[in-house]
């Protein structure tokens, strides 16, 4: 027993060392962009055109908003204020009107994408309008009221959606008002033949997903017997009801979070950045603050920042 | 031979253990130095997201006229694509018609110097751009100096219609 104690001598001796990890030197998080070449920037620029307003810039612009943001140092708050005069700039120019008449038109055009198709052009919603006023015309004729009227309903969703575009420019209707016009109509119903696709196709284009049994049994018996059910957490009883419920969920903001990426970053959200956005979008209703958010990314950007 | 007294020798063997402890330790220097991951790709790889038809002729229009196309003509033009089965030959007749309008803007071919690798440079940096907002490569230098140097009767016409219909000018 002699040397005992020499284990515990040697166990203080080697306990509680200080980490040399600690004293790691990392990058410091002061991004400049001031390195970025003039190449990256108009490819940038050229990104931000197309995606917001569905062109390139000319020659002119390049070097107009190349220098803007250089001038600025090509800070976020530059590439937001870019995004803000591409989405909101009425200025007037040839051809496209304005920058916000543009962007507002291929916002319109490309909501319509995402839920009809090659079936988006307006023509084909304008032919269905002619068949319905015709139909109109015959049935007054013949004084059948009751067609009449429940034609005319038909007509009426039908212009929502052609004039959603404007609606939604001059803030008349909100998001999810102009995305429920663009389900609620007979050109989405010949699409989605039948209760059961309709409800199929109104999740996946909303939601990015489908319906689990329950949601699509409570949904059917709503369209299909016009029953009183509790869906969504919502009463509701017809298919106005259950458009207005699903256009006013949480999840049909998560589903413009994911479709804003989609389009912009050509990518799903993660967990975190959907459940950001959603809560933002959730609260304000504005999807172009959302945009502009998403195309001031470095990520968006394709700047790799210096850093000081 | 004489034991050492007992606290003697306790002592001793303490200073051992400390001796021991402290000694030829591994020096760790208190300063790291990370280093930022560079990424080698082609040029191209940030180009991720296809051109729809709309923004196709839109894009392809404004970098002919330099000015954006109106709502009307645009349909018009995404209509005659939709309405020929074959893409890839719808756009080469929208190019063709798009070129075939005396209001495009597209440099004269005496800016094809063909004696000249100045110029030839300065042209294709300038058409790299153009279309595809990105700076030529060494390898795709290389090439086209060959090829305009062989092929005399190459117009600007036909190398902007290359361009436009290339793979890379549907991507951005």
């Amino acid at each position: 027993m002699k040397f005992a104690y020499l284990p515990i001598i040697v166990l203080i001796l080697f306990a509680c060392s200080k980490d040399p990890k600690n004293n790691i030197e990392g990058v410091k998080k002061i991004p400049i962009y001031t390195e970025t070449p003039t190449l990256k920037i108009e490819n940038y620029v050229n990104r931000l055109f197309i995606d917001l307003i569905s062109r390139e810039p000319t020659d002119s612009e390049m070097v107009v908003y190349v220098d803007f943001l250089r001038d600025r140092e090509l800070s976020i708050e530059s590439r937001d204020s870019l995004a803000y005069i591409l989405q909101f700039d009425t200025t007037f120019s040839k051809g496209e009107g304005s920058y916000n008449e543009a962007y507002f038109q291929w916002f319109y055009e490309k909501s319509k994408g995402r839920f009809f198709k090659e079936l988006s052009d307006d023509e084909i919603f304008l032919e269905d309008l002619n068949d319905f006023e015709s139909q109109i015309l015959r049935d007054s004729l013949n004084g059948d009221t009751a067609a009449v009227a429940s034609t005319n309903v038909e007509v009426v969703k039908l212009q929502n959606v052609l004039n959603s575009k404007l609606n939604y420019r001059y803030g008349n209707i909100n998001i999810s008002e102009m995305m429920g016009y663009m389900i609620f109509n007979s050109v989405y119903d010949f699409v989605n033949m039948n209760t059961f696709n309709f409800v199929q196709a109104s999740f996946d284009n909303l939601f990015y997903r489908y319906p689990i049994d329950n949601e699509r049994n409570l949904a059917f018996q709503m369209l299909e017997n016009n029953k009183s059910v509790i869906f969504m957490g919502e009463p509701g009883a017809t298919k106005d009801d259950y458009v207005r419920i699903i256009t006013q969920s949480r999840e049909f903001y998560n589903g413009m979070v994911i479709w804003a990426y989609k389009s912009l970053m050509a990518r799903d959200p993660e967990s975190l950045e959907a459940s950001y956005a959603l809560i933002e979008l959730y609260q304000t209703n504005d999807f172009q603050k959302l945009e502009r958010q998403l195309v001031s990314t470095d990520e968006y950007a394709q700047f790799t920042p210096t850093y000081k | 031979m004489h034991s050492l007294p007992q606290h003697i020798n306790k002592a001793l063997v303490i200073l051992l253990a400390c001796t021991l402890a402290f000694s030829c330790k591994k020096e760790t220097s208190s300063t790291v130095y990370e280093l930022e991951d560079v990424n080698a790709l082609p040029s191209s790889a940030g180009k991720i997201k296809q051109k729809s038809e709309e923004q196709y002729v839109a894009v392809l229009y404004a970098n002919f006229f330099q000015e954006a196309i109106s709502v009307s003509r645009l349909k018009q033009t995404t209509d005659a694509i939709y309405s020929v089965g074959d893409k890839q030959l719808a756009y080469e007749l929208v190019v063709s018609s798009f070129m075939n309008d005396l209001s495009i803007k597209i440099p004269n071919d005496s800016i094809l110097n063909f004696g000249n690798d100045e110029e030839i440079d300065f042209f294709l940096n300038e058409t790299y751009k153009r279309f595809y907002v990105r700076p030529i490569s060494e390898a795709e230098r290389t090439w086209f100096r060959e090829y305009l140097k062989n092929n005399p009767d190459v117009t600007v016409e036909l190398i902007y219609a290359a361009f436009a219909l290339s793979n890379e000018y549907q991507f951005y």
